[in-house]
């Protein structure tokens, strides 16, 4: 008998643990996409008053900084201040200990290897895209090298270049990996617009 | 409606299709990803030379002797120029040098750093060996070894000399390993500029500077991750003690310490294994018999002149007081991109506990910094329980990011006033990564008005030389916290030094003449901590110290006569000097005398440098310049980016449909 119950149990069990998963998966993915709209439209904002920190929504943390275009990938993404959890939910982060965006040091930039840095995977070297800085200036950019370096090396930063930083594997089954997948690019050329890319 | 088989055949491939998904990643791996090394020029590097640091510490009194060996090896078929960047210890005096070469020992004379510099570019060019140390600031140092051939081994040899702390009847020891990365803020540009004229010898010699260097002026350190298993520089110790006094407690910060007690007050103590160099190597003792440790005298004469060292712990009844004053504490805590990872849980370990100290007469409130400053209220507030669970809120909202501002953080807590009626302490918890370090100085001494700064180093390797440096300004101490277990036992002793009265305006008199000392002027004294100052006696046969208490003056009275013989006082005094005349003066007011004095007791400072030359030259001139990595201080990272969002999917979907399949087969 309890092994009938138990026969019918499964099947629900399963079912609802695996909404719940789906659920859980789905939302962390709808928070990170819908919250790129919010912060697009901000974005928009931010340009037109260079000099002004525009938040998303009137209690977030972060402000945009920058935009970023990579056309091969089909990916616009807009970029918060500060690479804490908290940012990176939403948006790709400027890691602040880095150099300041658009400098001749090493920048940093990091997003989380489910949402929107999922497509540095399919990046090759030699590819192009550009980042448009809060003051209009669009930069762009060129693929340097693609390395996996621990987490605890920083040294790259010593050398001038942007950076786009993803924990590595992709699709890992654990979570707190020590591992990251790190982007090198060079800057090619830089130019002025008034309207975004 | 579909057929039995086409729903099975659909589900099947479904099933088949996520499963592949799912294994994907493990065979996913980018082929063209691979691990690289860069230098600070921005070349690409193999890792290469290697640096075994041998150290060799012999404790006598007060006084610790330390040996440094440093054996570069150059496993290159081709020769190169070696440079090492490393800490030692803050008030180390730099003494003696040699190079060594197979058999041969070159003895390294102490010159004026240009001259050296000069001396070692010339031998650099005749393909001749060459050593040059010298010293980037109070705690950093780095060495030059040129021409080091192909396959070839060369040893520097480092002597220093260091007062061992003694503070709450423990005493204490530290040899850094690693440097903090420095953050130096963009804003600063316009005072480095002014700055110039100082750093002026340095960039004119540097014959490898670039531009990114010429800005801050000092030779940065080059890091590697921490997890290789073969490391640039590695780490052997060996310690052998007399202090003279039965010891207790004896503990180390690094496991697998031997110790030995030969015979009585002897200790031998080694550690005959490498150790990475990602963290200082703190050792702590106390003396069984607490009594007889409260004071000790030591002198030394060098060409007629006799120097004295006196350790001094006034009896704790000099610190009580009947009226306690009301307190306002202010925790000033960096959340720079620094302290990201252990070192902000430390900081934030280290507040809680400190709020649950506040008494309701205190009045508190909170600071966070970091390119930005954020305050928990515009005003002060009291220590009520409403108030405490607010801070603790705000506390746990604190998110390690941004650089190192600590200037705007000092312009938000030191206010230049007089407090009436009650005492204003400020707490500052950083691990101190800041570049610019003379400006902040400058910073705390003029804005410090009545207030107190008691600093606490926080993380695996702060910038301590800033920390005590910026509590002998802010005339408060320094508290070094080195893990979580440590916060509530420092946290707990700080708390004690700052409900007790300091004893201040202290002074040393003799009875001949008055006498030169240094630290001058004397630091105010906290509870528990003792007077330490290096004194030139000019035949004074007794000393009286002299100070304000709450309850009134102070007086110790001291015999000269009962002094111990101790090597290397005079070095010492002279390392005082030369730390007191940087620390309240222009460096290029006091430039003549600090050059005299450096030169006189042979001792490494801002403007000497020590500079050994092989004048047999049979070696092939080196084209190329490497520098020994650093390893990052234990427990920095980056950002964490790792995200379940679709794999938690993905097992969803598995199992919905794992379960539909179970439904539909029956």
């Amino acid at each position: 008998m309890a092994m009938a119950t138990l026969k019918k149990a499964l099947p629900l069990c399963s079912a609802l643990l695996g909404i719940a998963l789906f659920v859980n998966g789905g939302y962390m993915q709808a928070k990170a996409w819908l919250a790129q709209a919010l912060i697009e439209s901000a974005w928009q904002q931010a340009l037109q008053s260079p000099n002004e920190q525009v938040r998303p929504w009137f209690y977030a943390d972060g402000y945009v900084t920058a935009h970023i275009n990579w056309p091969s990938q089909q990916q616009e993404l807009t970029v918060l201040a500060g690479a804490s959890g908290r940012n990176l939910a939403f948006a790709p982060g400027h890691f602040l200990p880095s150099g300041e965006l658009g400098s001749s040091k090493g920048v940093l930039i990091a997003g989380h290897n489910d949402t929107h840095f999922a497509f540095l995977k399919h990046v090759a070297v030699g590819e192009q895209f550009s980042m448009q800085l809060q003051s209009g200036q669009i930069e762009h950019y060129q693929v340097r090298s693609i390395d996996v370096i621990h987490q605890s090396e920083q040294g790259f930063l010593a050398q001038s270049g942007l950076y786009f930083l993803t924990c590595y594997p992709f699709d890992s089954l654990a979570s707190g990996t020590e591992f990251r997948l790190l982007v090198s690019a060079d800057k090619l050329s830089s130019s002025t617009s008034t309207f975004s890319s | 409606m579909l057929s039995n088989r086409t729903k099975r055949l659909l589900f099947g491939s479904l099933f088949i299709l996520l499963l592949g998904y799912a294994i994907n990643p493990a065979f996913a791996a980018n082929a063209s990803a691979e691990l690289r090394f860069y230098d600070d020029s921005n070349s690409q590097v193999s890792s290469g030379l290697l640096v075994k640091n041998d150290v060799t510490m012999t404790l006598t009194g007060l006084i610790n002797h330390v040996v440094v060996k440093q054996r570069y090896q150059n496993p290159h078929p081709f020769a190169v120029n070696a440079r090492y960047v490393f800490p030692l210890p803050d008030e180390s005096a730099v003494h003696a040098m040699q190079m060594q070469i197979g058999e041969r020992i070159i003895t390294g004379n102490i010159a004026l750093k240009q001259q050296a510099e000069q001396q070692f570019e010339q031998a650099q060019k005749q393909g001749k060996r060459a050593a040059l140390v010298r010293q980037q600031r109070a705690n950093i140092f780095s060495t030059d070894v040129a021409n080091l051939g192909a396959g070839e081994e060369i040893e520097i040899t480092l002597q220093y000399q260091e007062i061992i702390g003694f503070r709450d009847g423990v005493f204490s020891l530290r040899f850094p390993t690693t440097i903090t990365p420095r953050y130096e803020p963009l804003t600063a540009e316009l005072q480095q500029k002014t700055d110039l004229e100082t750093k002026d010898t340095e960039q004119q010699n540097d014959t490898t500077a670039n531009t990114a260097q010429v800005a801050s002026a000092w030779l940065k350190p080059v890091f590697h991750r921490a997890q290789s298993q073969e490391s640039d520089a590695s780490l052997n110790l060996a310690i052998s003690m007399d202090i003279g006094l039965e010891l207790s407690d004896i503990s180390a910060n690094l496991a697998g310490m031997q110790i030995d007690n030969p015979s009585f007050g002897r200790y031998q103590l080694s550690l005959n294994r490498d150790v990475p160099m990602d963290r200082d190597f703190e050792l702590t003792f106390k003396p069984l018999d607490k009594a007889h440790s409260q004071a000790a005298f030591f002198t030394e004469t060098v060409a007629g002149q006799e120097y004295g060292l006196l350790m001094l712990v006034p009896p704790s009844d000099h610190f009580t007081s009947q009226a306690r004053l009301p307190r306002e504490m202010v925790f000033v805590v960096d959340t720079s991109g620094s302290m990201h990872g252990q070192s902000m849980e430390q900081a934030k370990q280290a507040l809680f506990y400190a709020l649950s100290l506040l008494d309701e007469n205190d009045s508190f409130n909170i600071i966070g910094f970091d390119n930005e400053v954020s305050v928990l209220s515009d005003t002060p507030m009291i220590a009520s329980d409403f108030n405490i669970r607010r801070a603790e809120r705000f506390i746990y909202g604190l998110q390690a990011d941004g650089g190192t501002e600590i200037a705007k953080a000092l312009t938000q807590v030191l206010d230049g006033k007089q407090h009436d009626g009650f005492v204003r302490q400020v707490v500052f918890l950083t691990d101190g990564s800041v570049g610019n370090e003379t400006q902040l100085f400058k910073q705390i001494q003029t804005d410090l008005g009545d207030s107190r700064l008691f600093s606490v180093g926080i993380g695996s390797a702060p910038n301590s030389f800033f920390m005590t440096r910026a509590a002998d300004i802010g005339r408060g101490t320094f508290t070094f916290i080195s893990s979580t277990n440590q916060v509530q036992p420092k946290m707990q002793l700080l708390f004690d030094k700052l409900a007790h009265p300091a004893v201040t305006e202290l002074t040393l008199e003799g009875d001949k003449a008055a006498l030169e000392y240094w630290p001058s002027p004397l630091p105010d004294l906290y509870f528990s901590e003792p007077v330490l100052v290096a004194v030139k006696l000019d035949g004074s046969q007794h000393l009286t110290l002299k100070g304000q208490t709450n309850t009134g003056p102070m007086t110790i009275n001291l015999a000269t006569a009962n002094a111990a013989n101790g090597e290397g006082i005079a070095r010492l005094w002279a390392r005082q000097k030369i730390k007191s005349l940087l620390l309240y003066n222009e460096k290029q007011a006091v430039r003549a005398e600090v050059e005299t004095l450096a030169l006189q007791h042979h001792l490494l400072s801002p403007f000497t440098a020590f500079i050994a030359v092989d004048n047999y030259a049979d070696n092939e001139i080196a084209e190329r310049s490497m520098q020994v990595r650093n390893k990052l201080p234990n427990g920095m990272t980056l950002p964490q980016t790792d995200g379940q969002s679709r794999v938690f999917m993905l097992l969803g979907l598995l199992l919905l449909s794992f379960s539909w399949l179970w439904q539909w087969r029956r």
